[in-house]
């Protein structure tokens, strides 16, 4: 991890020319993207495939959210993702607001075999539309493909509901890496690269556990 | 570790037996999609119950391990003489009256497996059967086919020629086995009339010679086939005429025994218990009930003392005992039992292994082993040296822990009375023999737990299951006694009956996390496990599991910052000024106590000390992991901030432990004040007073939340101050002339107004950098830097806080309620002339 990286707190903004890898005029770009989906679905096997290339069958639960960074490079740009991989379980709805508000990009996930995490991948688009920044790119991954002779979710249902939404849409399995980085990549193409398009909502300053979104401007504990 | 049993090792050997799992094809995957718990992990669970067999016609297990590629290495309570060398070597083990008696105790044994689930051991033989050196009868290798499933998790079969024929017939055709069932008891009842039958009916060899009747597999399956007799013995004899006369001479009530015993047809054949009251067993009294007992936690309260061994004159004669019993002293008379021989076999075993033994090394170096622990400690006094080892290796010490474990021992034996002895024994360390029960015992567990967990519904359906379901089995997986089957049952168990026993509360992801512990170390013990949860949750994660836990929380990080500002103020403002809060990384900490951060091994390590304090050393344990990463975190930005937190680092948990004990004793108790803190109990040293000077409950959350610093209550100001005088700096932030009407004691007074003009050179009274200058000089060496100012102005207080914490000032906190609580409190005085 190199350490002239600046806070991956909500709101970045795109860094133009300066710093630019050696061998071209490219610019550095960093996004912050959220993870989002029910419990067990496999939102942290995805990161760390991305991320890691590893895959654990036993993935422990995550508490709260964790964090990741990974870099792409496209054509003339590298892109940064500043991964934000939050808990599952309903109860921790609460912290997620602190996670995507700022987000450029977030993937919602499902899980193919379970109906019930696709009800609620819907739930959480909802959300994001209504809450999370309006530029903010949305990508559905329905995960665990290579048990698809489990599925419970077909891909058609899911894939017009994609497009109903404007949504990127690919099943995934992080288990075989299947579409894995491709959706990544994907996210990264449609991000806009210039100033104006990636700054998303503005910086929002200090993270507030479970404070609504009128409380931004009351400090926190450690300001 | 695990343990129920605590049988004596007496004259017993220790015997060590080996055997390979089946293994799975490669890639195959369950119906979840996961791949296949290797059979050798689910043998593991199954074993655990075996540790919990106490029973005097049955040998103890003592260990359970895998080893590589799927094997299991088995080490049983042992004895060189078997049944068939006590019938060759002993007269009296071939006459009738001596074979029912071996038969009435084998017979216990059976209704006590049967009755704590073990239906079936499809093994019985006479090589099984051991004899120990008083002649009673010690079944061994009864659990092979309790723990392998039915036979199921291994390729061999499981059974001899003593087998029933139902148990040959399942042997030859797996496809025959009954589904799902745990065998049948009525198939041990065959083997050991059998076993009777070709014992009290021997053949003469030409030599003269008296060998057991053989009655060979063919030949049972051949009777067995035919409709000719009901059972084997009626069969037998109509094919040997020249039996009946021997046979008729047994009693009516053993023929009859064996008859009905032999019936080919299980179902009509009668089980154990139905036979405990057979005629030919009349006048047999039981050794010892056939209740399995649960081993209570209290355990003082039925302290039976040990039973003597009896004279080694009582014994067999030629006994073949363990070399060691067999020494003699200098009258010239055998030493018998002695030192570790008293012992429960269990210690002794878990002391070998310290001392450097491995049963799959003996296994490797004979085929088999029959073992003595070679264990060599002095009987000199506590070695106090040992004491200043790394607790590591104090915990890999044989002698230290063979004290340490006998120590132990004693006191829990003597829990609740001698609860305040194990409290103070356990702050030099937990031996982790007796870690389960010490951890009980310090956290106050005590009445009838067992009942209590009996009575919880753990069993209907909740909205709670889905989520506990896709938990467990990512919880603590590296552990492979956790990640058994038998574990995830339990696991399951445990978590029901907490949600259904709190209905305020609810399940929070973690809540798994912080189960495993104790369900590690109470395996066999689930209701004491539930017992610790409970205890634990209530006393360290009061209100943590609320449906709506945000205020708790956000109050418990706002002490957490306020923490690390007090003992560390330049590393609170770097972290502060690069936006890593703790919101963002130390709430799975604090939810589950450190059991979703680190392994088991070094959850340990931070309980045993977390124990034996008040809530809030959880805090302390935070603000310390942060010391040790100090100089990575003061380099580092955001992003390397919050990875490093993302994959915990490996650090000297030992030390980082100790540290936050000491920053524990460091920090004024009225600072680690919480509104949402569990009420205090008279066993805790925190204490909760009324009263202006004592009373913190006015300070609102957004005022935690808000401020850089803790609050300190005026009793601490007065406490610390009467009992280390010059230990504090009180800086009194009111004007002059208030300050001249009376203030503390040693009072530096630097009105609000010197610390807030701005950009002008310093005048005569001094500027802003002036007066943090004295105050930087003031400051050192002080326990505490008490700031103080009239209540009306506490936002001017605050502001000379946050300058003090900006510069790095340590250890600054702010008097709650201002100087005003000490005005009716008489604690003013006026400052001699001259003084500031």
């Amino acid at each position: 991890m190199s350490k002239e990286t600046s806070a991956a707190r909500p709101g970045q903004r795109v860094t133009n020319g300066g710093g630019a890898a050696a061998g071209g005029p490219g610019k550095i770009c960093q996004f912050k993207l959220v993870l989002l989906g029910e419990s067990a679905v496999g939102k942290s096997s995805l990161v760390l495939r991305f991320v890691k290339g590893q895959f654990h069958e036993y993935q422990e639960s995550t508490i709260g959210a964790a964090f990741l960074t990974q870099t792409v490079c496209l054509e003339d740009t590298t892109v940064k993702f500043e991964i934000w991989d939050t808990a599952g379980q309903e109860r921790y709805h609460s912290l997620a607001p602190m996670y995507y508000r700022g987000a450029q990009a977030a993937i919602v996930v499902y899980d193919i075999t379970n109906q019930d995490t696709f009800g609620r991948a819907k739930t959480w688009v909802k959300e994001l539309q209504r809450q999370a920044s309006p530029n903010i790119v949305i990508a559905l991954a329905g995960n665990k493909a290579d048990l698809a002779n489990k599925r419970m979710v077909e891909y058609e249902e899911a894939n017009t509901y994609a497009e109903e939404n404007s949504l990127l849409f690919m099943e995934t399995s992080a288990k075989t890496a299947m579409n894995v980085n491709d959706i990544f990549l994907a996210i990264a193409q449609k991000l806009p690269k210039n100033e104006s398009g990636a700054g998303g909502s503005g910086n929002t300053g200090n993270i507030n556990v479970g404070s609504s979104r009128t409380q931004e401007s009351s400090s926190g504990c450690c300001k | 570790m695990i343990g129920l049993s605590n049988d004596t090792l007496g004259y017993a050997s220790l015997g060590a037996s080996t055997f390979l799992a089946s293994a799975h094809p490669s890639e195959s995957c369950g119906s979840n999609g996961l791949p296949l718990t290797p059979n050798s992990v689910r043998i593991l669970g199954r074993s655990q119950l075996l540790y919990t067999v106490s029973h005097p016609h049955l040998c103890s297990y003592v260990s359970i391990q895998r080893g590589k590629h799927e094997r299991l290495i088995v080490v049983q309570e042992f004895y060189k003489c078997d049944l068939l060398a006590a019938w060759n070597n002993h007269q009296e083990f071939q006459t009738e009256k001596r074979l029912i008696q071996v038969m009435h105790e084998v017979m216990q044994g059976l209704v006590y497996l049967n009755k704590l689930g073990i239906s079936c051991c499809c093994n019985l033989c006479p090589r099984n059967l051991l004899i120990d050196p008083y002649g009673k009868a010690k079944m061994n290798g009864y659990g092979l086919y309790y723990m392998t499933e039915q036979g199921t998790a291994v390729s061999f079969p499981i059974g001899n020629e003593f087998s029933a024929p139902e148990v040959l017939i399942a042997g030859a055709c797996p496809e025959l086995r009954p589904a799902g069932g745990g065998g049948n008891p009525s198939s041990d009842v065959w083997s050991l009339a059998l076993m009777f039958l070709s014992l009290i009916l021997p053949t003469q060899t030409k030599s003269g010679h008296k060998e057991p009747l053989e009655i060979s597999v063919a030949t049972v399956l051949l009777m067995a086939s035919k409709s000719d007799h009901d059972d084997l013995a009626s069969a037998i004899i109509d094919q040997k005429p020249q039996l009946l006369e021997k046979f008729e001479m047994l009693s009516a009530a053993t023929q009859d025994l064996l008859r009905s015993c032999l019936k080919f047809d299980p179902t009509s054949r009668p089980s154990p218990i139905d036979l405990l009251s057979h005629p030919a067993f009349a006048g047999l009294t039981l050794t010892a009930p056939v209740d399995p007992q649960p081993r209570p936690f209290p355990r003082c309260t039925i302290a039976s003392p040990r039973k003597a061994f009896p004279p080694m004159d009582e014994m067999l004669s030629n006994y073949p005992l363990p070399d060691d019993c067999m020494t003699l002293n200098h009258d010239g008379v055998k030493t018998g039992i002695g030192g570790l021989r008293e012992r429960s076999m269990r210690e002794v075993y878990h002391l070998w292994q310290l001392a450097g033994g491995q049963a799959e090394q003996e296994l490797v170096r004979h085929g088999f082993i029959i073992s003595r622990p070679p264990i060599l400690v002095k009987s000199s006094s506590e070695d106090t040296e040992a004491r200043k080892l790394p607790l590591v290796i104090r915990e890999k010490d044989v002698e230290y822990q063979f004290h340490r474990i006998i120590l132990f021992h004693r006191l829990l034996r003597a829990y609740p009375y001698y609860r305040s002895r194990i409290v103070a024994d356990a702050h030099m360390d937990i031996p982790p023999y007796h870690r389960g029960e010490v951890w009980a015992a310090l956290l106050g567990v005590d009445g009838d737990t067992i009942s209590t967990y009996a009575e919880i519904d753990k069993v209907t359906p909740t909205s709670t299951d889905r989520q506990i379901e896709v938990d467990i089995p990512r919880c603590h997986q590296y552990d492979e006694l956790l990640s058994s089957p038998r574990a995830h049952q339990k696991f399951t168990r445990l978590l029901k009956a907490w949600v259904v026993s709190h209905p305020g509360l609810v399940y929070w992801q973690g809540l798994d996390s912080l189960t495993a512990p104790f369900l590690y170390l109470n395996f066999n013990n689930e209701a004491l496990a539930y017992a610790c949860l409970t205890a634990f949750i209530k006393k360290y994660l009061h209100k943590f599991f609320l449906r709506d836990n945000s205020a708790v929380i956000q109050e418990y990080l706002a002490k957490f910052c306020h923490l690390v500002a007090f003992h560390d103020p330049l590393l609170f403002s770097h972290l502060a000024s690069i936006g890593f809060v703790p919101e963002l990384y130390a709430i799975p900490w604090f939810l589950t106590m450190y059991t979703h951060v680190f392994p088991l091994s070094q959850i340990f390590h931070v309980w045993d000390t977390l124990l034996l304090h008040p809530a809030s050393l959880a805090l302390c344990v935070a603000a310390a992991i942060l010391r040790h990463l100090r100089h990575q975190l003061l380099d580092f930005s955001f992003n390397d901030c919050i990875l490093l937190f993302s994959d915990m680092p490996d650090i000297n948990i030992e030390q980082v432990v100790k540290d936050s004990v000491d920053l524990h004793l460091e920090t004024p108790v009225s600072l680690l004040y919480r509104h949402h803190a569990p009420p205090s109990s008279d066993r805790d040293t925190e204490q909760h007073l009324s009263g202006p000077l004592n009373d913190l409950s006015s300070i609102t959350l957004a005022e935690q939340r808000s401020e850089i610093c803790g609050r300190i209550s005026g009793a601490d100001v007065v406490r610390l101050s009467e009992a280390l005088p010059g230990s504090l700096l009180v800086v009194d932030t009111r004007p002059q002339h208030l300050f001249q009407t009376g203030s503390l004691m040693n009072a530096w007074n630097a009105p609000g107004e010197l610390w807030m003009r701005e950009g002008d050179s310093p005048s005569e009274d001094g500027g802003p950098q002036l007066v943090l200058e004295q105050a930087k000089l003031r400051a050192v060496g002080k326990m505490a830097v008490v700031v103080m100012g009239t209540k009306a102005a506490h936002h001017l207080t605050l502001q000379v806080c946050e300058q003090l914490v900006e510069a790095g000032v340590a250890r600054v906190c702010l008097l709650h309620g201002g100087v005003d609580v000490f005005q009716a409190s008489g604690h003013l005085v006026v400052p001699s002339p001259g003084a500031s």
